[in-house]
């Protein structure tokens, strides 16, 4: 499968590092490749609807660094932000997600440092998701050294409310956006309960179909 | 229509009875607030007539456990003329309306009437059993933050478990209240909302569930943890 991997602007910033960036991310793609392959062949069905990777723009990072009141340094963001490559998984059920969760903490080339499940509990907001930390030590010619980075995984439902809510919480030309918070988060509890439904009929379904 | 009366003055309980039998009510009658309780609890009455000053339990006690418990039914209080501290206490706590001893046959039947009339008047805004919390102004099930909407039948069928928590629901009454006699959905439908009540349940971490009792019905118990 082919993944394109969106890389900031100008990454000047990451200096060398960006070689390291392209290399977790090109390694993830292929570890994940290895596991829809697997999926197929075990049960017939791919779990992953897709997916996006991405290096993150040096502006978010210094403002994220900035927001933490630290110096936008490499060197801070390197030690203090897990999320400089980033992947986001979107499945097209709940227990998928979880699936996928638990594959990555089978993986040795990886350590899962942080799990949290903002599907169980939601953030005040609505928003639903689950988020890993993954640690990998990463060796290119002499040197080796620990990366972090994140993985998001939900639901299509999921994955289309959240894009909605960044808008909403980027964009700040936005009138009324009090009632339309309101509104996403009642959307939240909605789609959330629908996709609780749709896996009830998948588990009526004969299971050989999944 | 179904009555139950709850009169701890045996003669006047007795007489009672037979006016609402001869007046084509069914009626069962108790003597003190706890058999009332209990009664309520196991059965499904159109009006509660509860008297004020009773053994055991007082008619205000039975009032604010059933309502407490999300129970609607129409009540009519019975109280002695001079306690109006009791007429206001029992309004206020969801009582439908009162009546004063002595009082006129003909006006007891009116005021029996009056309450069937406003039935489900009273709704508490929010069910609660175990940790979970049945909203019925937004139809969120939740626990702590957590909630999710339910769509409309999925809610009635929750309200309808969480207002007789424990207690035994037949598939054919979830048909009856829910999708009504003459609707064209089949008696399996109701299998279906349960399993996604259930899912919804255990997705919020709540401590309570719906048992099946096979071929009979289902029933929201606690779990044990």
């Amino acid at each position: 499968m082919n993944y394109e991997i969106s890389e900031p602007n100008d990454p000047t910033f990451y200096g060398d590092n960006i070689v390291l960036f392209r290399f977790l991310a090109k390694d993830i793609c292929n570890t994940l490749d290895c596991y829809r392959t697997q999926c197929k062949n075990d049960d017939k069905r791919d779990k992953i609807e897709h997916v996006k990777i991405r290096i993150k723009g040096v502006q978010s990072l210094k403002e994220k660094l900035l927001l933490r009141g630290m110096e936008p340094t490499l060197k801070n963001a390197l030690e203090n932000i897990t999320d400089i490559v980033g992947i986001r998984i979107v499945t097209s059920f709940i227990d998928d997600v979880y699936k996928v969760a638990d594959y990555f903490g089978t993986l040795l080339s990886y350590e899962v440092t942080i799990k949290k499940d903002y599907i169980a509990t939601p953030k005040p907001n609505g928003y639903r998701s689950l988020h890993l930390i993954l640690k990998k030590e990463i060796s290119i010619e002499n040197i080796t050294c620990p990366l972090n980075m994140e993985v998001q995984i939900r639901t299509v439902m999921m994955d289309a409310w959240a894009s909605l809510e960044h808008q909403l919480k980027y964009k700040k030309e936005i009138s009324e956006k009090s009632i339309i918070a309101k509104e996403l988060k009642r959307l939240s509890g909605e789609m959330a309960s629908t996709d609780l439904c749709l896996e009830s009929i998948k588990e009526m379904l004969p299971q050989k179909w999944f | 229509m179904k009555l139950l009366l709850a009169e701890d003055e045996i003669d006047l309980s007795d007489a009672l009875v037979a006016l609402l039998k001869h007046n084509n009510y069914t009626i069962d009658a108790v003597y003190n607030g706890a058999e009332a309780l209990d009664y309520i609890r196991n059965d499904d009455y159109d009006a509660i007539i509860l008297d004020i000053m009773m053994p055991v339990k007082t008619g205000l006690e039975v009032l604010e456990e059933m309502r407490k418990e999300g129970n609607g039914t129409p009540v009519l209080m019975l109280t002695a003329k001079s306690q109006i501290e009791d007429k206001v206490k029992g309004l206020d706590m969801g009582a439908d309306d009162y009546l004063a001893k002595p009082f006129h046959s003909k006006e007891l039947l009116a005021r029996i009437r009056a309450i069937l009339r406003r039935k489900s008047d009273f709704l508490p805004g929010c069910l609660e059993f175990g940790n979970v919390s049945l909203n019925r102004s937004n139809y969120e099930l939740g626990v702590d933050g957590n909630a999710l909407r339910l769509g409309n039948k999925e809610f009635q069928m929750m309200e309808l478990l969480m207002q007789n928590p424990a207690h035994l629901i037949s598939t054919e009454k979830f048909m009856e209240r829910i999708w009504g006699f003459d609707a064209d959905a089949e008696i399996n439908v109701v299998w279906v909302y349960i399993s996604y009540l259930r899912k919804k349940l255990s997705s919020i971490h709540a401590n309570i569930l719906i048992k099946a009792t096979r071929g009979v019905g289902y029933s929201l118990e606690k779990t044990d943890d």
